[in-house]
């Protein structure tokens, strides 16, 4: 009973700002080019060449975010469990981020078909050699979400639960180690190098143009985000 | 039988010691007054009890099973404490109905004749809502839902002397109806020495008494009278607190004494509870 109620009441609250955020980027994305391109420039303008994807990747971090500090001291006051909560925030994750996959097809969709839009293909599909309306952009949408909200929750977690001091220096890492390891592979030598290359080539499904390699990786990501948010939230006090 | 069992809980947060090996329990169907002054440890056992905070050591069970992280436990319990974990933008209406979906049930009855006598409105939101309404909007959900004990921290802050009469009333009335056992935390105790059954006393973060009200007062005096002869007769006595003022001193004792035993100008007089509770924790 628990689980159904807490699911739900997260649901409610991810799936609000989901209209709000769909109707802004309707305005910007259809509308201002039609202004631009009817009234002003007279030509048909190029979309974004990220189309939705990104600016949802962005927002599902968000949401992810607000999942976590938003109701968590509401749900304990009601008699849940930290296991309930957290299951819950999986469940919503799975459910908002098959919403925004779909959605994201839908309005590549739309975008594909408006005249005066004049659209490019986007990084994703020159990359793997997809169509961007396809089952293959579904899946790799819908992991995309997964993780970003993933990213955004355990963000909100650690906010919530690490002292201010912390945060900064978790702040600082986060900016220094990839210069960190920059500089150590730049000395790295070449054999090494071109391992490296090779490793991520095969995680990201370069070399073979095989987008599912990058959904695995983007999912194990996922589940270390997910464990490491587990590890926050199983003894998180209500303050 | 249903009862909550605290078994030497410990909490301490980094050095300090909050609670020192805090046993009791909770019997089904009492009113009990959890007193103590502040920062005495009342609300950090009310947090553990109710899953919001976890102790360093120790047990607390119900029906045998722990209710740390037990959703089967905690559907017996509510707290409801002194600050606010509602969201602040959500209607009084809304906060009640999300109840009744955590709990499967609500009494609306009750609730509905209570937000009637209080005058609540319930299309209100909970962030514009004085105090006072805030303390009668958490009442309300509390004493509608279906759980056996039911811990009240603070429960009358901002409640006008109307407003606390009429708690008082559905609270008693509840407990007629459908008894319960309720944990109250309050500085009030004046007021509250009515509904009282048992107290738990917690003084630095140990409990001091745990008894029926009756009895703790009952083991108690006050001896009044001048100071000389009062301080000439102390050390016969097992004094837990001494007030001197111009002249004439009150003595508090856990004996049982008899008046016409003691010199003349000394008055035997029986303690009430928040007089205990000030002698006690000084």
């Amino acid at each position: 009973m628990k689980l159904v109620a807490n699911v739900k009441d997260r649901l409610v609250n991810s799936l609000k700002p989901l209209v709000i955020f769909y109707g802004f980027y309707l305005f910007f994305a259809l509308l201002t080019p039609f202004i631009v391109s009817m009234l002003i420039a007279h030509e048909n303008v190029v979309g974004s060449p990220t189309g939705v994807i990104f600016p949802s990747f962005i927002y599902a971090a968000i949401i992810g975010m607000l999942m976590v500090t938003l109701r968590f001291n509401n749900s304990i006051q009601f008699g849940s469990s930290r296991k309930t909560i957290f299951i819950s925030y999986q469940i919503n994750s799975i459910v908002v981020s098959l919403i925004l996959a779909i959605l994201n097809i839908v309005f590549t969709e739309i975008m594909n078909n408006i005249s005066w839009l004049n659209m490019t293909s986007s990084v994703i599909d020159n990359l793997y050699k997809v169509n961007n309306v396809s089952f293959e952009i579904l899946v790799f949408s819908f992991v995309l979400f997964l993780l970003s909200i993933s990213i955004g929750s355990l963000s909100g977690l650690l906010f919530k639960r690490l002292k201010k001091i912390t945060l900064m220096f978790l702040g600082a890492a986060l900016v220094f180690i990839p210069m960190v390891l920059g500089y150590i592979f730049s000395v790295l030598p070449q054999s090494a190098k071109l391992a490296v290359f090779d490793f991520f080539g095969t995680i990201l499904g370069l070399q073979g143009k095989n987008i599912w390699a990058p959904v695995l990786t983007l999912l194990v990501i996922c589940l270390i985000f997910n464990f490491i948010s587990w590890l926050v939230i199983r003894r998180q006090p209500v303050k | 039988m249903t009862e909550i069992i605290i078994n030497n809980i410990q909490k301490n947060y980094k050095d300090k010691k909050v609670l020192k090996h805090i046993s009791t329990k909770f019997e089904p169907g009492k009113i009990y007054g959890l007193l103590g002054r502040n920062g005495a440890g009342k609300s950090t056992l009310m947090n553990l009890i109710s899953n919001r905070e976890f102790p360093t050591s120790g047990e607390m069970t119900i029906n045998g099973e722990t209710v740390t992280e037990n959703e089967k436990s905690q559907a017996h319990i509510y707290l409801s404490s002194e600050k606010n974990y509602f969201s602040k933008d959500f209607k009084v209406k809304k906060i009640f109905k999300s109840a009744e979906s955590f709990y499967g049930e609500f009494d609306w009855d009750l609730a509905t004749k209570m937000i009637d006598r209080f005058g609540l409105d319930i299309n209100s939101k909970i962030g514009g809502l004085s105090t006072g309404y805030n303390s009668i909007t958490k009442l309300i959900i509390a004493l509608c839902l279906p759980v056996d004990f039911i811990f009240l921290d603070e429960p009358i802050l901002g409640l006008d002397a109307n407003h606390r009469d009429l708690f008082y009333e559905f609270l008693m009335e509840t407990y007629a109806t459908r008894p319960r056992t309720f944990v109250i935390a309050t500085h009030i105790i004046e007021e509250m020495e009515k509904i009282f059954e048992h107290i738990i006393l917690i003084k630095n973060g140990e409990i001091i008494d745990d008894g029926d009200v009756e009895d703790l007062l009952n083991s108690s005096v006050m001896l009044e009278g001048d100071s000389e002869k009062i301080a000439a007769i102390e050390d016969n006595f097992n004094v837990f607190y001494k007030h001197s003022f111009t002249g004439i001193s009150k003595l508090y004792v856990k004996n049982k004494v008899d008046e016409a035993q003691l010199p003349e100008g000394i008055s035997v007089n029986k303690l009430n509870l928040q007089e205990y509770f000030v002698g006690r924790t000084n």
